[in-house]
């Protein structure tokens, strides 16, 4: 397939831009916006150390006892944990298995209706998360479903496909149909095709796509605050206990979900790279 | 010998008007090397995509040992390919690859353990069954593609333009290696490639097309010395073309003046209206003066060395301008630019062939 | 194979989301009431006011300090470049709720902001700074930002650099360059995140819910109020179709001027 269309590499040629005052400036604002966007983080997980019982900054002392809290103390925090992580494990599967297939022929292209459904793939991201909570609310209110646990499995999983679609669609692209062609003409059947050599091809951007699918439900907020039911996921937990009291266990719960998405987003990452190396396709050098 | 593989009017077209191939009949003699050899685009391609079934007929059959295979899925007909990119499976191994058609038939592990090794042996990769194909190079990589094209021994085997990857040298390694891999396992090869000189050192058939049709099928050498088109005779190596118009006769002699040249006498086989003619110029000598059957004076006006021999082009004064070559052996034979020389030719030489 | 995920979309998303949005006119019957009472009305004009300021001045903060971001990146080595990226789009994966408490923690009474011009002098006692809209912008910026900066990055990179390096040849010193070379060709690309971050930020909820005062209110923030409390679903649907109409008002003329492929390309990760 060769290189893409576009240079994804960074460019040497603007490298005659790192010096001077204008970079001190750019250095600035790089440095500013980092931190911007790391250090509230890191406050938050400071703060869950805190031996106060009041939100306060710096604390007065250091403890554990909000983890305590969160993992013994009281036994709501670590049932939504469960909650969110059998949620987040559904909605993976259900967003890789319906993405995967979708993905597939989009990349290939030839689809009719290509653009309509990219466009459809895309939406829920697009709309107000707001609108499809409320409007999944209805629905599964009307259907009766709305004590079930499908009904969150089900809205989370139309907010994770998309990102299911997207990372299967990169491995997709990348296939090279040949390689079916030749498994054909070796005599291989299309389901036995598909099962040894598109699947395992596409494994890096499954797997990828699965991992950020259970963080787009692990993280969810507002689908989860109308259809959690009686039993709130750790996001819901979260937002109640956020809402009504300032409790630092919520720092602890924080600090939990943030190594949870940190774990989960390096094993996507990286184990997405492994595999990708184990398909590569380039040649050594050419002699005989 | 027994026909293998046979095209009946097999036409192709891509909505919504492209035609790729257009009325194409072409037999393939079992156990032969047979080449279909074009320019891109001449349809040839998507000829060995139809025999090997990824791609369809609009219209026409495809016969192959007498069974209609035409409309037949490509992992039913049990045919061997290797393709330009070699289409190795990356997530496995030399072995798996190669095993690959035996697991589809469900052989058992160990049939195919025996089977790859000879496989490999025969290709001469005898150690890389444990490797990956991205740490072969490409010519290995095109190696294992062929073993695993020829592994479940089916009898017919269709490569489209194996060797365009490789340098000039592994080249023709290749060449020879594949040829005599062919005569050994006695298998039907097909083989497309748009390179004149690899198809007629290759193959016992030649199938030239062009613009999605055949212009001429046959061995190498009877194209070669007698192109039946314009296209053939420009194709297959070098040519002049001459127009020629009958110019009465001279005794049982019949005559013919070239356009821009000197009058000659035609080959016996001439038809008398007179046409376009194919001289090729290995065929033509040079003279340094007028000998019996030569025609001049004409002028050296470009000498090309080619190291193993020499191209020239002597104009005649009325403007035709012949390509000769000679071979660059005595030195002191050589002529130079300017000089004056005559060129002689046997007019059997003189090969008609019509505009397209 | 894409049947599955088709029907799955369009059973469990435009279903119910068209029979929601339905409801502001079919209440059962027929009837335009809702958007009768939603024209007159004077909070749902300064609500839209808020939304529409508050988004415009996050997309504004957003590209102030993306964009310089961005071009740095672009002149960090691969790795670097491959890393800082990375930290971006980790950002985005960090759960909302837990990054706006970090807002709250740090903007709060006890928080460090507070204690921290505390002790500088600034301030002769402890204050909040949450619940108004500079604690609202802050926080959202903070989500948003990584959605500004990745496509000013791709539109950067895929910039030609026979383009820089004929300007360069012709006698341009780095800022006339980056003036009358790679601004230009960026702007695409910052279009993109600018439309990316203005409509995301259009449908926030969380942000403004927590920890926005009585000036922030927005409009998912009205839907919410008019189900959960007002039980009235017909109303509740035209506050989510005007937002809708919006949106797609947005993505419309950016369609027209960009087309629609670049919001793919900027919206991936």
């Amino acid at each position: 397939m060769g290189r893409c269309h576009k240079v994804s590499h960074v460019q040497p040629v603007y490298r005659s831009f790192g010096y001077g005052g204008l970079s001190a400036i750019l250095d600035l604002s790089t440095v500013l916006a980092l931190l911007f966007l790391l250090a509230p983080v890191v406050i938050v997980i400071v703060i869950s150390f805190s031996a106060d019982s009041y939100l306060q900054f710096p604390p007065s002392g250091f403890s554990v006892r909000w983890y305590a809290n969160f993992f013994v103390g009281d036994p709501t925090w670590v049932h939504a944990a469960r909650k969110s992580f059998v949620v987040a494990t559904s909605t993976a599967i259900i967003a890789t298995v319906l993405g995967t297939l979708v993905a597939i022929p989009l990349a290939r292209g030839g689809l009719r209706g290509h653009s309509m459904i990219e466009a459809l793939l895309l939406s829920p991201l697009i709309i107000s998360p707001m609108i499809t909570a409320v409007a999944l609310y209805g629905f599964f209110a009307g259907v009766g479903l709305i004590k079930s646990i499908f009904a969150l499995i089900l809205g989370h999983s139309i907010l994770a496909l998309p990102y299911a679609v997207m990372n299967v669609s990169v491995s997709a692209k990348a296939l090279d149909p040949r390689l079916e062609q030749a498994a054909m003409g070796l005599g291989a059947r299309p389901v036995y095709v598909f099962r040894r050599v598109t699947i395992p091809l596409l494994a890096p951007g499954i797997i990828a796509g699965a991992f950020f699918a259970f963080l787009a439900s692990f993280d969810e907020v507002v689908i989860a605050l109308f259809l959690s039911g009686l039993d709130p996921t750790l996001q819901k937990r979260m937002w109640d206990d956020i809402r009504l009291e300032i409790n630092p266990t919520v720092a602890a719960a924080s600090t939990v979900l943030v190594a949870v998405s940190l774990v989960a987003f390096s094993a996507a990452i990286l184990l997405q790279r492994f595999l990708a190396r184990r398909i590569a396709v380039s040649a050594a050098r050419d002699d005989s | 010998m027994p026909i293998t593989i046979e095209l009946s009017q097999v036409r192709k077209v891509y909505p919504p008007s492209f035609t790729a191939v257009d009325g194409v009949y072409l037999t393939v003699d079992e156990g032969s090397f047979t080449t279909l050899l074009g320019p891109s685009g001449s349809g040839k391609t998507t000829t060995l995509m139809m025999i090997a079934g990824f791609e369809t007929p609009t219209s026409g059959r495809i016969l192959l040992a007498g069974r209609d295979i035409t409309n037949l899925p490509p992992y039913d007909r049990n045919i061997g390919m290797v393709f330009q990119n070699y289409a190795l499976f990356p997530h496995l191994t030399v072995y798996e690859n190669v095993a690959f058609p035996l697991r589809v038939r469900k052989r058992s592990r160990a049939e195919i353990d025996a089977a790859v090794a000879r496989a490999l042996e025969l290709v001469q990769l005898g150690g890389f069954a444990s490797r990956y194909p991205r740490q072969l190079s490409g010519g290995q990589q095109q190696r294992v593609a062929l073993a695993r094209a020829i592994i479940f021994e089916s009898p017919v085997l269709l490569m489209d333009e194996p060797l365009g990857a490789l340098d000039k040298n592994l080249r023709h390694h290749m060449q020879s290696e594949l040829k005599r891999l062919q005569r050994s396992l006695g298998v039907t090869v097909v083989y497309v490639t748009h390179d004149q000189g690899e198809a007629v050192s290759m193959s016992d058939t030649v199938v030239v097309m062009n613009a999605g049709r055949v212009v001429q099928q046959g061995s190498p050498r009877d194209i070669y010395r007698r192109p039946k088109t314009r296209f053939a005779a420009e194709f297959l190596g070098e040519t002049n073309l001459l127009t020629i118009e009958p110019a009465g006769s001279r005794g049982h002699l019949q005559l013919g003046r070239i356009k821009g040249g000197p009058l000659v006498p035609l080959p016996h086989s001439a038809t008398a209206q007179g046409g376009l003619y194919s001289l090729r110029p290995e065929d033509v000598t040079l003279a340094r003066s007028a000998e019996d059957g030569s025609f001049g004076p004409a002028v050296v006006e470009e000498v090309v060395y080619l190291g193993d021999a020499l191209r020239c082009r002597a104009a005649f004064p009325e403007g035709l301008a012949l390509w000769t070559k000679i071979p660059a052996g005595d030195t002191s034979l050589l002529p130079r630019e300017g000089e004056t020389v005559w060129l002689l030719w046997q007019s059997e030489n003189l090969i008609a062939v019509s505009q397209n | 194979m894409a049947a599955p995920a088709v029907i799955f979309l369009a059973g469990l998303f435009v279903l119910p989301v068209g029979q929601f949005l339905l409801g502001s006119l079919f209440d059962p019957a027929f009837t335009l009431k809702h958007y009768e009472r939603l024209a007159e009305s004077r909070a749902f004009l300064v609500v839209i006011e808020n939304t529409v300021r508050i988004s415009a001045t996050v997309t504004l903060a957003s590209l102030l300090l993306g964009y310089p971001v961005a071009f740095r990146i672009t002149t960090f080595n691969p790795r670097l470049a491959a890393l800082t990226l990375l930290a971006l789009v980790l950002s985005v994966w960090i759960s909302l709720l837990v990054r706006n408490y970090a807002w709250m923690v740090l903007l709060g009474r006890e928080g460090l902001l507070s204690a921290g011009l505390l002790r500088f002098g600034l301030i002769d006692q402890k204050q909040s700074f949450l619940y108004n809209e500079f604690a609202v912008i802050l926080a959202m910026t903070h989500v948003l930002l990584p959605f500004m900066v990745i496509p000013i990055v791709a539109a950067m990179r895929s910039i030609d650099p026979s383009l820089i390096r004929a300007a360069e040849g012709m006698g341009a010193r780095p800022l006339a360059v980056l003036r009358r070379v790679v601004f230009p060709l960026s702007l695409p690309g910052a279009a993109t995140g600018c439309v990316l971050v203005f409509i995301l930020a259009l449908g926030f909820f969380v942000t403004p819910a927590i920890i926005g005062g009585r000036g922030q209110i927005m409009v998912a923030m009205l839907i919410e109020g008019e189900v959960n409390e007002q039980l009235n679903w017909g109303y509740a649907a035209a506050y989510a179709t005007t937002l809708l109409v919006l949106t797609l008002a947005i993505f419309a003329v950016f369609h027209r001027r960009f087309g629609m492929q670049r919001l793919w390309g900027g919206a991936t990760k």
